[in-house]
């Protein structure tokens, strides 16, 4: 089946009424492909039941394809051992899970934390406020104005020894990839623990967590056409003596008593709780379609549909492209001279063009890029040259109507 | 040099929209972009707001982009002077100040805005966040009059 058809959002009559629906946010949320969709309602309606719990069959079966799906995704990041996968809600629940089950405990007053200046606020605020409570020093790396990391820069605070070092492996608001393997090894260098934000890698790029050599590697299920409200933490076998437990409850613990309670190891430690069943379930169909022939082919082309677009977005006046698109994972970024991004939002919202405007949670990227923010496209597996054309026609329409 | 009080006051006088003019305007428009166009050229009847006067302290809180308010009472009437970094929210400033600027409290409390607003068929062209703004530099203003 064509890749496009898979995403029953582009054909319904509703959203593709009058002018079609060209969705360019999947930076922000990836649509669900109908395996996806067909998986959690199939699980709601015929196989309900919880994990690690019952002594029936459903109960059983559904335990076993959700440990599968650990199995499967820990193969996807090239993980040794599905034991290094914690299920999470999302990205951002799994670096603040390691601000606290990992950070509490392994970093005091003096030690440093270094971030890209270029980090989604995700991976910002958990480390400057764990920095707070600990009297740390929080130090983030100087953005170059192409929105790459200014290396020299990262190594002349890798020479303050820091304790942790967070690194988005792609910047959402640019799209720039980062050059995550030498960057972690630089930090691991000098001793540092070190967190990858793959939040937008995932869906463009092969990841190899051992290659990368990093100890944790954190996403979410919906920016790689999975559902919402699942996310994965990858934790590295050398760095799982240093974790505690931070939430508390049922299926984590080995043994209570009125006293004292003992724990099971990682993943059970950090999975406390009826997790997200038909979430994890929809996650695993997602991997299964972006591992699909079809979907590996839509994806390589991806990367002419995106030249495409940085070519005709430059041609026109005025626009100014924000990021390195020599070495991006399919977002463009834009200013344009006298214009506001959110004017420029609100008509191409008007011809059924879906972007986002803003600063894109990445608030500390623009104040050292000095804008506003940005006009952002991004693409997805799904989208195509006539997106392309449509988004570019609308831009030039807009920008007719706000010039009169 | 004019106080900062004359100038509210002087440049607020040479906004002359009045509302029965916006209505007139919007209401024959069908499309979108023939009320896009409009906003724009409305926007272009707001008295420059001086740079020294583009300040944090002006700004008005909830609005998705940055709006600058200010005001002075003259002889009884409310002298409103605003802008924006947008040109649509320009465009939507006018249409408010052209119901609200240089008049009594009284005027103010007793006209129909929500009627207004709602002939001119423009809010449903807006997102929830444009939307918002706008609902809060006319709080504000209500609050001035309270
Ligand atoms: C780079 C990056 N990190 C973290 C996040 C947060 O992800 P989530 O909202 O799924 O927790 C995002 C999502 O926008 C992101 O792009």
């Amino acid at each position: 089946m064509p890749i496009r058809s898979q995403f029953k959002i582009f054909s319904d009559s509703n959203l593709n009424s009058p002018t079609p629906f060209v969705y360019l946010d999947s930076a922000a949320t990836t649509h669900k492909p109908q395996s996806v969709v067909d998986v959690i309602c199939e699980f709601y309606q015929t196989q309900n039941a919880n994990v690690h719990r019952g002594s029936y069959t459903t109960a059983n079966l559904v335990t076993a394809r959700y440990e599968q799906a650990r199995i499967n995704i820990a193969g996807f990041i090239g993980a040794n051992d599905h034991t290094d996968i914690v299920w999470t809600k999302g990205t951002t629940e799994s670096i603040n899970l390691v601000a606290y089950a990992w950070g509490e405990n392994n970093l005091s007053s003096g030690d440093t934390i270094v971030v890209l200046g270029s980090e989604h606020h995700a991976n910002f605020v958990p480390w400057q406020q764990l920095a707070l409570r600990k009297n740390a020093h929080f130090e983030v790396v100087n953005v170059l104005p192409n929105g790459d990391v200014d290396l020299t820069h990262y190594q002349a605070l890798m020479a303050n020894k820091p304790k942790l070092v967070a690194l988005q492996h792609c910047s959402n608001a640019l799209g720039n990839i980062h050059p995550i393997k030498s960057l972690t090894e630089l930090a691991k260098q000098v001793g540092a623990t070190v967190l990858v934000d793959g939040a937008q890698a995932v869906a463009h790029l092969t990841v190899n967590v051992n290659n990368i050599g990093c100890d944790f590697y954190a996403f979410s299920g919906h920016k790689m056409y999975g559902p919402t409200g699942v996310g994965v933490l990858y934790i590295a076998p050398d760095i799982k003596s240093e974790m505690s437990p931070f939430h508390f409850g049922g299926e984590m613990i080995q043994n209570v008593t009125r006293e004292k309670t003992t724990f099971r190891p990682i993943p059970a430690m950090l999975e406390t709780g009826t997790p997200n069943i038909s979430g994890i379930l929809g996650l695993n169909a997602a991997l299964e379609f972006i591992q699909s022939a079809p979907a590996i082919e839509a994806l390589n082309n991806n990367a002419q549909t995106y030249n495409y677009l940085i070519e005709q977005l430059s041609q026109i006046n005025n626009v100014q492209i924000i990021g390195n698109s020599n070495n991006n994972i399919g977002v463009a970024s834009f200013v344009v001279e006298g214009e506001s991004v959110s004017d420029i939002g609100t008509l191409l919202n008007e011809q059924n063009i879906a972007v986002r405007c803003g600063h894109h949670c990445a608030m500390p990227l623009m104040q050292a890029l000095n804008i506003n923010g940005t006009v952002r496209v991004s693409l997805g597996i799904y989208n195509d040259k006539s997106d392309i054309d449509l988004f570019i026609s609308a831009l030039k329409k807009s920008l007719s109507i706000l010039s009169c | 040099m004019p106080t900062e009080q004359q100038t509210i006051i002087q440049l607020s006088n040479q906004f002359t929209l009045t509302d029965i003019e916006v209505v007139k305007i919007f209401t024959p428009l069908k499309s979108w972009e023939d009320k896009f166009r409009q906003l724009m050229l409305l926007g272009k009847k707001l008295p420059q707001l001086p740079i020294e006067y583009q300040l944090e302290q002006y700004l008005v809180s909830g609005c998705e982009s940055k709006v600058w308010l200010l005001h002075e009472w003259s002889n009884d009437k409310l002298c409103l002077i605003a802008s924006s970094d947008a040109k649509i929210v320009k465009g939507l400033i006018s249409v408010v100040l052209a119901a609200f600027n240089g008049k009594t409290k009284a005027q103010i409390q007793a006209f129909d805005l929500e009627g207004y607003l709602a002939q001119l068929n423009l809010l449903n062209q807006l997102s929830p966040s444009r939307a918002n703004g706008l609902r809060a530099i006319i709080d504000k203003i209500y609050n001035y009059c309270e």
